[in-house]
């Protein structure tokens, strides 16, 4: 650049007219490079914005969800009592919590109030009852043992160990109870207290317990609609690729075609869920809620009862309960876990219900 | 329709509800046009090779994130700070507003712009550029004055593009944006947009043969026919300047 302008005031006097051009240019030229920095240093600003999104967002949902990958669990001295087993055909039944209430007795002394004892015993899951009971039907033998065995926490106990509530918060802002933190404190200076990895996370399906909560229902949903997503797209998208490209003449009508085609990627899902909507209500008649209630159900859609649907689907819902079938009947659970509701997001009602009140809000 | 209703038949509409998709999909396109454009610009014209080669994939990740995740994003990062941010200029700012959904939903689209407009700018023949430097133009001039201008059907296509796919997003709204409608210019207050509308009429323990079906199947075929519009405009402009260079 300093070369030129040399050169030019060299020239300068053979040719004015050019040189005044030059020097016109020249005079510009350092705020033209100016806004040429400005501009890149703009486009890398855009890019880095991007970018930072991009971080933003994976951090976010990492920081926020790593945590459900882990569970924590309380080591407990179990004494599996046989005046409370019994085992018939190789089917264990009795009262498992009162084995699980019983440890927590003796680890801590049996609380003299009935709300005490409520919440010494809701530091435990009733997740652990089942586990309790699947690993006394494998080994049968431990029966009049005595065992510590590592006991899923209930989800509050959860949360405090893995710091989500605040233990310097007054007791009334809490989720947990002074007299709780107090029993966590003391299993956690003996080192009971300890986190494992979640394997229910990926191998149980939702629950109104949130420690016992996993994804293999909403995944196995998840697999099925892809599954026949992609059985019915693949071939009826690459035979019409294949046909458009290779076999149809190139007219208006195929044109046309091919630009509806590239619409229907752009069209709105939620366009498509009224679409799967009206298939549901106009050619098979029923609620989209439950398509098994007109089986059940009268013979046609009754369009003045609007709670046609209810009865029968709690029915329903009540016999595909996995634990109705499997857990309850090979275990002998105690009351009010035999008798199964319907599954429902109606979680925290039931398990209050079940826990005489004690729902913390 | 409930008894209580029935008098004010007349004063049932869709204004409030498009007037939400357009605010929410104003401010999305408000953040994505800009950064898209920018980015593409600098990634085809700028970026050295290896740097593109790293960044543009990275770009395109944000395409395939489902769109509930960024419902997430929206309620409980990005709605959370405006209202902290708000509150702190002394504004009242509801904790779910269509700032946050539209803030969020310009970065969704942001993908679709940058990776059109980069395909674009490409595409615009190697002549043109040295035809503009060899009248002396610097780097920024030849992209604002030779290359835009060139590209710019096909950036305009990638940004109807993107607007019909901010028109028809419901996830992040139904997170971060609120359910009722609510007629507004303020885009600190809740919002619902068309979208959101269906959902909340169909979604739910509820009978299927009332009006409201109806209603939403109205909203649809709206949505449907803004949409359409919107993409045959698009793919049009599109289709017809890929040929020019091709």
């Amino acid at each position: 650049m300093k070369n030129t302008t040399d050169t030019n005031s060299l020239r300068a006097g053979k040719h004015t007219a050019t040189s005044r051009t030059i020097d016109k240019i020249s005079a510009t030229l350092s705020r033209r490079h100016k806004a040429d920095r400005i501009f890149r240093m703009t486009g890398a600003a855009a890019v880095g914005t991007s970018l930072l999104f991009i971080a933003l967002l994976f951090g976010s949902i990492f920081y926020n969800g790593y945590t459900a990958f882990f569970q924590t669990r309380i080591n407990l001295e179990i004494f599996f009592d046989p005046a409370e087993l019994t085992v018939t055909e190789g089917r264990v039944s009795g009262d498992f919590n009162s084995l699980v209430h019983k440890a927590l007795d003796s680890e801590f002394g049996q609380p003299d109030s009935r709300d005490q004892r409520r919440k010494l015993y809701g530091m435990i899951s009733q997740g652990a009852v089942y586990e309790l009971g699947e690993m006394v039907e494998r080994d049968p033998a431990l029966i009049g043992t005595s065992k510590p065995v590592w006991l899923l926490a209930d989800d509050d106990i959860d949360m405090l160990a893995k710091g989500h509530i605040d233990r310097s918060l007054p007791e009334d802002q809490r989720r947990i109870d002074n007299i709780q933190l107090e029993w966590v404190e003391q299993l956690e200076s003996s080192g009971a207290v300890r986190t494992f990895f979640n394997s229910s996370f990926f191998l149980s399906a939702d629950s109104r317990e949130p420690e016992m909560a996993g994804i293999l229902g909403a995944l196995t949903g998840s697999l099925f609609t892809l599954f026949i997503t992609l059985t019915l797209s693949v071939p009826i998208g690459v035979a019409a690729a294949i046909y458009l490209e290779e076999f149809a003449p190139k007219n208006r009508w195929t044109d046309l075609i091919e630009v509806n085609i590239n619409n229907l990627a752009a069209v709105p899902s939620i366009v498509f869920g009224l679409l799967g909507l009206s298939i549901f209500l106009v050619f098979f008649w029923t609620s989209p809620l439950c398509p098994a209630c007109r089986r059940h159900g009268t013979d046609t859609y009754d369009v003045a009862d609007n709670n046609h649907f209810k009865p029968v689907c709690t029915e329903i819902g009540t016999s595909l309960d996995p634990r109705c079938s499997t857990v309850s009947r090979s275990i002998g659970y105690p009351d009010g876990f035999s008798s199964c509701s319907a599954p429902g997001r109606s979680g925290n009602h039931d398990r209050n219900n079940y826990r005489n009140g004690s729902g913390t809000g | 329709m409930r008894t209580d209703q029935v008098g004010s038949s007349g004063s049932f509409g869709a204004i409030p509800v498009f007037t939400g998709t357009l605010m929410v999909s104003g401010i999305a396109m408000l953040v994505s046009v800009p950064v898209g454009l920018m980015s593409a610009i600098y990634l085809s014209e700028f970026a050295s090779y290896q740097m593109r080669s790293i960044i543009k994939p990275a770009l395109e990740i944000l395409a395939g994130i489902p769109t509930v995740v960024y419902g997430f994003f929206a309620a409980l990062i990005v709605a959370p700070f405006i209202r902290r941010l708000g509150e702190q200029a002394g504004l009242s700012v509801s904790s779910e507003s269509a700032l946050a959904a539209g803030l969020v939903m310009g970065i969704m689209i942001i993908p679709f712009i940058s990776s059109l407009s980069d395909d674009f700018l490409n595409a615009v023949p190697q002549s043109l550029r040295d035809g503009a430097y060899s009248l002396g133009s610097t780097q920024s001039e030849t992209i604002r004055h030779v290359l835009l201008p060139a590209a710019l059907p096909g950036i305009a296509g990638g940004i109807l593009l993107g607007l019909s796919r901010a028109i028809g997003e419901t996830m992040i709204v139904v997170m971060a944006a609120g359910l009722a409608a609510n007629l507004t210019m303020n885009p600190l207050e809740t919002v619902t947009t068309v979208t959101v509308q269906i959902v909340t009429l169909l979604v739910g323990d509820q009978e299927f043969e009332s009006a409201k079906t109806l209603a939403a199947f109205a909203l649809g075929l709206l949505l449907f026919i803004i949409t359409l519009i919107l993409n045959i405009i698009a793919l049009t402009i599109v289709r017809t300047y890929r040929e020019e260079y091709d």
